[in-house]
């Protein structure tokens, strides 16, 4: 809300220069965001919380900062002088509250003969300092008085009101009105509404009805002052779609004493300005009752907890500095909040009272308790292994060269579709704000996919390494009813090539990075999930499938290339890519490391090199040599693969280089070319190997 | 009997051979010359099979020609490794096999992964409260509107809510949230205070890094998913004090010993009193520059006593007292680096991203 400083001091002396004043408000939770100067006066901007509407108004603000500096609050002779609460003087027009929950107080004032019309410059210039359109001198009265008061007033045209009776109800099935904005608008009964005898003319606390709008041709004005539940105005601007400076101070809670008062100012002004006649004095129904409440507050205990030095006698007049009324005992204040103060209901909202008026600063920075005992105490310190195991997830993909990512949780509607990651079921968001971000992600291929095409596009690497680690949200079918999940997945891309460099050659980047990348993982992580090869997941064909104590990990692939033309990325770039679940991995029991003694004798190293069938599975092979060749194989690893004219057509050469040893005994020759021999053998028997000379 | 100065002297006498080895190896530039090296080094005349020798001999005792052995064992690895080296060297590339090499030419780089930045910051975040005894914690994404919501005091038709535009996920019949309340994205880190209270008696002190959701249109200040670290410290005795002095201790970590912090009362549901603090700039020292919008105060992070309300619906006793506060990630990150765009993180050019350490 916009702020005169020049109407401030109509309820404050203030000597401070607005800079100075801007900051002090600051400091006291009233954080001013804006400090301008229009045609000589001040004006000053804040965003009022939600739990201050009272500050929604000059005099709320001059009280505030009354408090805040310790100075006088001087209200003028018009507001000192407050009609006493809740009389009726006459009863100019029958007013009934069908809704005693919805309205607990209702003013009503005639006024007779005012000539509508534009208001005068120094009324149309306040407004327009502060942002507010002027409309015609009664209208602009009733905001006026909502600025300075925060009360929301609304002026009728009483000739148009059925039967000169007004009932404050809620809205029947189907009722509707046109509210002065012009728009035809539907009721249902949780809204509130000002009617007449036969209609509603009114959307209570929100706006007023086209229909008996203050019009230049208005002879009788019936003015409105009322207190609205907050409750029920939300319900109805939630259900009409429409807020008001009105309904906004309504939803947040208007002073229930101000009420009249606000009344009586603006209709003495609209006599003022627009000339015109008080007709029969002022109606006043409700529930006239004010609840008193009473806060407990125990100085030496709101001491402890907010570690500030303020004595008794000190909160006490910090707290009647507010308004409070502080009876009992140094022990134990009994304050009772005054009546625009709704949002202080227990000791702790006291406590914020006090320590903003003594000053945020003035706290002396500390450390917890715990930190300041010895480590026996009782503090606890829980922790959630799984954020220290991610993070080692983390450390260890980026050591093994893969660059991290964070992609957006909300997709495309159709980019599941795209990705064919349809099977698994998503979630749509009720409201999303545009279709690119309208559901939840349920893989991380997408994300990876735009994040390639994005790099190729702004040609920002020749090498694609990247991985994420995310939560993807799915419904778990495994549960009945299904039960929404949001699980972290691990996903690994690699495309591209090599950076080139002088004397070594580009090289491109495949599926054998990828899972190069992920035998280096499991293998830092100790852990030895199986590899099974399957014909298709949801990305791509001849995918390696990853198992790990059972429960199935995921795949790594080639992405199918309609998946790749989907996200935009160029014709001929393969990429690889890799989805895994990783909660069996932060689940699998940490293996306890025990270091294995060096052998003093160097292993005796032997390469074999030999021609199968180019259909032969390496995986099979691979387990041949390492069956046939223990005991005393202890390493090997496949150095050249080779196809072509040195080997016969339909066969391929393969070649390892084995390590042989046997702890801390130098091997025989002899013993080393039986083992090489044993394994030679296998190879013949099964795989019809030749050895390559 | 061998004596141990014959076995020692012996070993050095090795030492020299593969050193003299070495020296004439490292000027062999060609293949023929390599080879003309491995023969007189290793051939089955050459300098180390006489050497070989010794252990068939008396010369030694058993444990000296083990010892011997495996000396002799690792000079041969030593010098087949040197002449495999120079023979890639003498075939290579032209620039490697010339005379002179340039040693001015660059360096092969190994191309590294990085983390994140936000992972970074997150991390740092994280580790300078553990230093003030906060263990990690972690919690969902998706969230029921009891435990993002109405269990931190914010009940339903309370303006607050306002404040925090709401992702909600579409009504499906089929599907139930685990307390029957809709669901939604977790608009702030702070339900996860709610699921930790719940199954945990205080005193505790905890920090939950995680990603949050608001319904804001994207700009180079706003997105619709950002990170926050949350902090929750319960235990008798705990004052607004002790608040000022985590998060200022905190502060010094992460901006450098001369960050100042100021707090400022404010409104959060869940907490009473609840305040805001702000960094003095640290680009102007707090005079005010274009990135502190001329104010010298740049707005970093909400804090607060937690309200008894929150207490009161995970069941603890009336006089329990703590303090929670939220840090906004990205905001820290984009302070710390000058990034001016938030939407960069999530992009991922790797422009930006090896910019990192």
């Amino acid at each position: 809300m916009k702020y005169s400083l020049s109407w401030l001091k109509e309820f404050i002396e203030i000597s401070l220069p607005p800079q100075a004043l801007a900051e002090r408000l600051t400091l006291t939770g009233c954080e001013i965001t804006s400090l301008e100067q229009v045609e000589g006066n001040w004006i000053l901007e804040s965003e009022i919380t939600p739990n201050r509407p009272d500050l929604l108004s000059h005099l709320g603000l001059a009280r505030e900062l009354a408090a805040a500096l310790g100075r006088e609050f001087r209200p003028p002779r018009w507001l000192k002088k407050q009609t006493r609460p809740f009389i009726s003087h006459g009863d100019p027009l029958p007013v009934t509250i069908e809704d005693g929950e919805g309205c607990r107080r209702y003013v009503g004032i005639i006024i007779e003969n005012a000539r509508v019309g534009e208001s005068p410059p120094d009324i149309v210039g306040r407004l327009a300092s502060l942002g507010v359109r002027s409309v015609n001198n009664v209208v602009d009265i009733t905001n006026l008085c909502m600025i300075e008061l925060g009360q929301p007033l609304h002026a009728f045209d009483l000739d148009k009101v059925d039967g000169q009776t007004i009932r404050v109800r809620r809205a029947r099935a189907k009722e509707t009105v046109t509210t002065l904005d012009g728009v035809l608008r539907e009721l249902t009964p949780e809204s509130l509404v000002i009617a007449d005898a036969q209609k509603p003319v009114a959307l209570a606390g929100i706006m007023g009805g086209k229909e008996s709008e203050i019009t230049s041709s208005t002879k009788k004005i019936f003015l409105e002052s009322a207190w609205f539940d907050p409750k029920r105005i939300r319900k109805a601007v939630k259900a009409a779609r429409l807020t008001s400076d009105s309904s906004y101070r309504f939803e947040r809670g208007v002073d229930l004493v101000m009420v009249q008062t606000a009344a009586i100012r603006a209709a003495r002004m609209i006599c003022l300005y627009a000339g015109g006649k008080i007709h029969r004095g002022i109606t006043d129904v409700g529930n006239l009752r004010l609840h008193a409440r009473k806060i407990m507050l125990r100085p030496r205990y709101a001491q402890e907890v907010l570690g500030m030095r303020i004595y008794p006698a000190q909160q006490k007049k910090l707290l009647q500095r507010l308004g409070c009324q502080v009876k009992g005992t140094s022990r134990r204040w009994k304050v009772e909040p005054p009546s625009w103060r709704s949002d202080l209901r227990i000791s702790e909202d006291l406590y914020e009272e006090l320590a903003r008026l003594f000053g945020y600063d003035r706290c002396l920075a500390t450390l917890p308790p715990a930190l300041r005992q010895n480590i026996t105490s009782k503090w606890k310190q829980p922790e959630d292994l799984s954020i220290a195991r991610r993070a080692l997830l983390h450390r260890l993909l980026a050591e093994a060269g893969a660059q991290e990512i964070m992609t957006y949780s909300l997709v495309h509607s159709e980019d599941h579709a795209k990705a064919n990651s349809l099977s698994g079921g998503f979630l749509q968001l009720a409201e999303p704000l545009s279709m690119d971000q309208a559901v939840l992600r349920n893989t991380l291929l997408i994300g990876a996919l735009k994040t390639v095409s994005w790099n190729i596009k702004h040609k920002s690497a020749e090498s694609l390494k990247f991985f994420e680690i995310g939560r993807v949200f799915r419904a778990d079918t495994r549960t009945s009813p299904p039960l929404p999940k949001d699980p972290y997945l691990l996903s690994l891309l690699v495309a591209g090539t090599t950076a080139p460099a002088w004397g070594v050659p580009a090289k491109s980047l495949g599926i054998f990075d990828l899972k190069g990348i992920l035998s280096f993982l499991f293998d830092r992580l100790q852990l030895a999930p199986s590899i099974d090869l399957a014909d298709a997941v949801y990305f791509g064909k001849q995918a390696n499938i990853y198992t790990l104590n059972g429960r199935q990990l995921g795949a790594a692939a080639l992405v199918d290339p309609k998946i790749l033309a989907a996200f935009d990325v160029p014709v001929g770039v393969p990429v690889a890519y890799a989805e895994l679940e990783i909660e069996p991995i932060l689940e699998a029991p940490p293996v306890s490391l025990k270091v294995t003694p060096l052998p003093k004798v160097p292993a005796v190293s032997r390469d074999l090199a030999v021609v199968v069938s180019e259909n032969s599975s390496y995986k099979e092979i691979h387990s041949a040599i390492e069956r046939s060749g223990k005991p005393l194989l202890h390493a090997f690893a496949l150095f050249d693969r080779y196809k072509g004219k040195q080997v016969p057509s339909g066969k391929m050469s393969l070649a390892f280089r084995l390590a042989f040893s046997d702890g801390d005994r130098t091997l025989t020759d002899e013993e080393v070319a039986a083992a090489y021999q044993k394994i030679v053998q296998n190879l013949k028997a099964n795989f019809d190997a030749v050895l390559r000379a | 009997m061998a004596s141990p100065v014959n076995i020692e002297a012996r070993e050095r006498e090795l030492g020299e051979l593969v050193r003299q080895v070495f020296e004439i190896a490292e000027r062999a530039n060609t293949l023929a010359a390599v080879e003309e090296v491995r023969v007189k080094a290793l051939g089955r005349k050459g300098s180390l099979a006489l050497q070989f020798n010794l252990l068939k001999g008396t010369e030694l005792g058993p444990q000296d020609k083990a010892r011997f052995g495996q000396a002799l064992n690792n000079a041969r690895c030593r010098i087949e490794e040197k002449l495999e080296e120079r023979r890639k060297a003498a075939s290579g590339s032209p620039a490697l096999s010339s005379d002179a090499l340039d040693s001015t030419l660059p360096g092969y780089l190994t191309e590294t992964g990085r983390i994140h930045p936000i992972t970074q910051t997150i991390t740092q975040i994280l580790d300078i409260f553990r230093t003030l005894g906060f263990s990690p914690v972690d919690g969902p994404e998706l969230e029921t509107e009891h435990n993002n919501f109405d269990a931190l005091n914010i009940p339903p038709g309370h303006p607050s809510r306002d404040g925090f535009d709401t992702f909600y996920v579409a009504k499906d019949p089929q599907l139930k949230s685990e307390d029957g309340t809709p669901l939604l994205l977790r608009t702030h880190t702070s339900p996860v205070q709610i699921r930790f209270m719940k199954g945990h008696k205080p005193p505790f002190r905890i920090a939950v890094p995680g990603r949050v959701f608001r319904r804001d249109a994207v700009d180079p200040s706003h997105c619709f998913q950002f990170h926050q670290v949350e902090g929750l410290a319960v235990g008798p005795g705990v004052t607004f004090g002790d608040l000022k002095g985590v998060l200022s201790v905190w502060a010094r970590g992460m901006f450098g010993e001369a960050a100042r912090l100021r707090f400022r009362p404010h409104y959060f549901p869940f907490t009473e009193p609840s305040a805001e603090a702000d960094l003095a700039c640290i680009f102007c020292d707090s005079k005010g520059c274009r990135v502190c919008g001329h104010k010298g105060w740049l707005e970093i992070l909400g804090c607060g006593m937690v309200h008894p309300n929150v207490f009161k619906t995970v069941g603890y006793p009336t006089a329990t007292t703590g303090f929670a506060f939220g840090v906004g990630v990205e905001r820290i990150a984009m302070l710390k680096y000058g990034i001016e765009d938030i939407r960069f993180f999530f992009e991922n050019d790797m422009r930006f991203l090896k910019q990192f350490p």
